[in-house]
């Protein structure tokens, strides 16, 4: 049984070699990324439609860019950030894996916000 | 008759008085607890119920650590957050979720076979993704397109099933999942009751600290 230690550095390596080929090959100059299921099929855009575009434009600096394709990733991006370090600094220092303990109404805010952003960038 | 039992505003049951009698000879259900049948208008103690009825003696050592601290606590991650995330990652945090619940089912039920499933089943779905970004649009991509989504579901009505047998055997809470939130809603279904189990637990934790 792998320890939650080794664990958490095996995804904290996945991800920095996914944000690496993020840089190398964005995916406004690369169609090998998958397209989002919901517009491909549906036509509308979902929540997470342009994270990936918007993520690609950040790590080249391009903030107004990012903002463009999805403004809300964007904004949510610090908190995802402070999440996943909280999660992996539980893993690292005392080998556990604790999920912090997000309060009801910021679960039922962060839906209704999202809820909302689809509504509006459907228009 | 059957009993409800109420314990930090959660319900649990219907469970017959005979089942209260074993939970708390094993120290499930507390005499503390709130319990009312469909007879009665208001929650009483459980003392009040079982008060005469003689409980099988336990040894005192089974009663050094609360029963629920015996098992981990399911991930808490409150479910709205799951869903919340599984959706502006296109799915991929739903993937990355349904391993994290299938180790922990793992951990409670060792012959579980749900985790097999579900890494077959992402492995199936990731390759046909590669296929289809690769714009091999053939029978293997469909194949295993369609191979990933049964094995999905196995996975998930696997977890399902040593879900139900962990929380009326091991930890018996009366947990019941319907087949059909399983089919259309299974991790974030899954969640939904993992979150209210591990505030339970740790409320649970948290008053035995408290007393101990």
């Amino acid at each position: 049984m792998k320890s939650a230690r080794v664990t958490a550095n095996l995804m904290a390596l996945a991800a920095i070699g996914a944000v690496g080929l993020l840089f190398e090959f964005p995916p406004d100059r690369y169609g090998f990324y998958p397209p989002c299921p919901v517009y491909r099929y549906l036509h509308l855009y979902c929540p997470g439609c342009g994270a990936t575009r918007a993520l690609a434009a950040l790590l080249h600096g391009r903030l107004a860019e990012a903002m463009h394709y999805n403004p809300l990733f964007v904004m949510l991006l610090p908190l995802l950030l402070l999440f996943a370090g909280v999660v992996y600094w539980s893993a690292v220092t005392r080998n556990r894996i604790e999920w912090p303990q997000v309060p009801a109404s910021w679960a039922a805010s962060l839906l209704t916000v999202m809820a909302a952003f689809t509504l509006l960038r459907n228009l | 008759m059957n009993y409800m039992v109420m314990r930090d505003g959660q319900q649990y049951g219907p469970y017959t008085l005979a089942d209260l009698q074993r939970y708390v000879a094993a120290g499930n259900i507390l005499v503390s607890d709130q319990v009312k049948s469909e007879g009665m208008d208001n929650w009483v103690p459980l003392s009040q119920v079982i008060g005469n009825i003689p409980v099988p003696v336990v040894p005192q050592q089974q009663w050094s650590a609360p029963p629920a601290a015996q098992y981990p606590p399911p991930p808490g991650l409150h479910w709205g957050i799951v869903l919340g995330l599984q959706i502006i990652t296109c799915g991929l945090f739903g993937w990355a979720w349904a391993i994290v619940q299938a180790v922990w089912v793992r951990k409670v039920e060792p012959e579980s076979k749900a985790l097999i499933y579900i890494v077959i089943a992402l492995g199936a779905l990731i390759g046909s993704g590669v296929l289809n970004a690769g714009h091999e649009r053939g029978p293997l991509q469909g194949l295993l397109y369609i191979g990933g989504v049964v094995l999905w579901l196995v996975g998930a009505f696997s977890m399902k099933a040593s879900i139900e047998h962990h929380f009326n055997t091991a930890e018996p809470i009366g947990l019941q999942l319907s087949a059909v939130m399983t089919f259309f809603f299974n991790i974030v279904y899954f969640q939904y009751h993992f979150t209210e189990i591990a505030q339970a637990k740790r409320a649970q934790q948290l008053s035995f600290g408290q007393n101990a």
